[in-house]
């Protein structure tokens, strides 16, 4: 009796304080390094450059954040989730001021500036998140923290073109600076408590060579890899010229594109639990991963083909269609990973923990 | 994988930026993401199942 009082009030609680700073420094992360794209058309037309190149701005973001990505647990093993958070958040403020210097050369900088930091994000939240959580909370508490991605794009999209006609480019990326520095001030008043070392945690070795000797030999891994590759390459291009094609090509409002895209994200924040569901309840995983390359294919060809005469409600509903699939498969893809024992499934002999695994470690989700 | 987030945003700039048309590229990504998923359904025959 005493053994089960004693098991029961030692039993973590629902991690709420972690939760909402994780998702607060993945939603500002993200929103700052996608008010570039989502501001695309207007500081193309003052910088003087082609929108389109915006495509090269995410490329190094992502580009440079797999390598943080890789890099990252090392750290967060010897610094402390927290603190590499902290490296996060220092990453953004780094990305906006530069990027408001407002010259070409300045934007590409900002754009590695913020991919040097940028990957840590998911593995220092996991990191973070899984030992303090309890297991019936897990799938809630992660698919919470995942949210913060679709949500930091979604504001992204609905502030910064509002922001940017009214106040200016520039003025709208420096606003961000407010919140991304109380943040980073709160997180160190958490950060001697969550970042001390919790028994049994240990580093995971992960590289390249690593990555891609899981893929070798292995069929079904490597047709789900090339789907994977494909699907978050689609969505990112989805997300870098929304705006910059709907202003440019169609015509439309630069507020009006934004909602556009948010309407985007939004799409994918709602339907990553519905797709889990599904793969649950109602169809293996693999098939509704096929079904959405199907679906992606259409909004994609459609996409292509915006033009001036096309209604606003089309857009919207290929978009809506576009954010679905191509932001909602992710959830699937990482069950189905694990499902064939893939980089989510391999954990270390004797760990439970999925914060030890090369997936939680890997590439900055989209 | 995550590879595609860097590869091909960059080359739609380049298509983009040279043709000044999104429409072939928006239609040869969707084709490869339509032959990613049929080669998924392929593949479900010989996925192993985690135990």
């Amino acid at each position: 009796m005493r053994g089960e009082t004693t098991a029961r009030t030692s039993a973590p609680a629902f991690p709420l304080a972690p939760l909402a700073a994780t998702l607060a420094v993945q939603t500002l992360a993200t929103g700052a390094a996608y008010s570039i794209p989502a501001m695309a058309p207007e500081i193309a037309r003052h910088v003087g450059i082609n929108p389109a190149l915006v495509g090269v701005y995410i490329s190094l973001v992502y580009g440079v954040g797999i390598l943080s990505a890789l890099l990252s647990p090392g750290y967060i093993y010897s610094r402390g989730a927290t603190r590499v958070s902290q490296a996060v958040l220092i990453a953004t403020v780094a990305m906006l001021l530069t990027a408001a210097f407002g010259s070409a050369a300045m934007i590409v900088l900002s754009a590695a500036l913020m991919g040097l930091a940028y990957g840590a994000t998911a593995p220092s939240s996991t990191h973070l998140l899984v030992p303090r959580t309890p297991k019936p909370h897990m799938n809630v508490v992660l698919s919470l923290r995942q949210i913060g991605v679709p949500l930091g794009g979604m504001l992204a999209g609905l502030l910064m073109p509002p922001l940017a006609l009214a106040v200016g480019w520039r003025t709208a990326l420096l606003l961000q600076l407010v919140p991304t520095l109380l943040l980073l001030a709160a997180l160190e008043a958490a950060r001697h408590r969550w970042d001390a070392p919790l028994p049994g945690q240990t580093p995971a070795s992960v590289g390249i060579r690593a990555m891609v000797r899981l893929l070798k030999g292995d069929r079904p891994l490597q047709r789900l890899s090339f789907a994977s590759f494909v699907y978050a390459g689609l969505q990112i291009c989805f997300i870098a010229f929304m705006t910059t094609q709907l202003t440019t090509v169609v015509g439309m409002p630069l507020i009006q594109a934004g909602q556009i895209l948010a309407l985007y994200q939004l799409a994918g924040v709602v339907s990553r639990p519905v797709w889990g569901w599904l793969a649950d309840h109602v169809m293996p995983a693999r098939l509704l991963l096929a079904l959405q390359g199907v679906i992606m294919c259409l909004a994609a060809v459609l996409t292509g083909r915006f033009a001036p005469d096309w209604p606003v409600a089309m857009i919207a509903l290929v978009s809506i269609a576009g954010g679905a699939t191509a932001s909602g498969y992710t959830g699937i893809a990482y069950a189905e990973y694990a499902r064939l024992g893939g980089p989510g499934a391999r954990r270390r002999p004797g760990s439970a923990r999925p914060s030890c695994s090369p997936a939680s470690w890997s590439c900055p989700r989209p | 994988m995550f590879a595609g987030v860097m590869v091909l945003p960059a080359a739609m700039s380049g298509v983009v930026t040279l043709a000044g048309s999104y429409a072939q590229v928006y239609s040869v990504i969707g084709a490869l993401a339509l032959v990613a998923g049929l080669g998924l359904v392929w593949g479900i025959r010989e996925a192993p199942r985690r135990s």
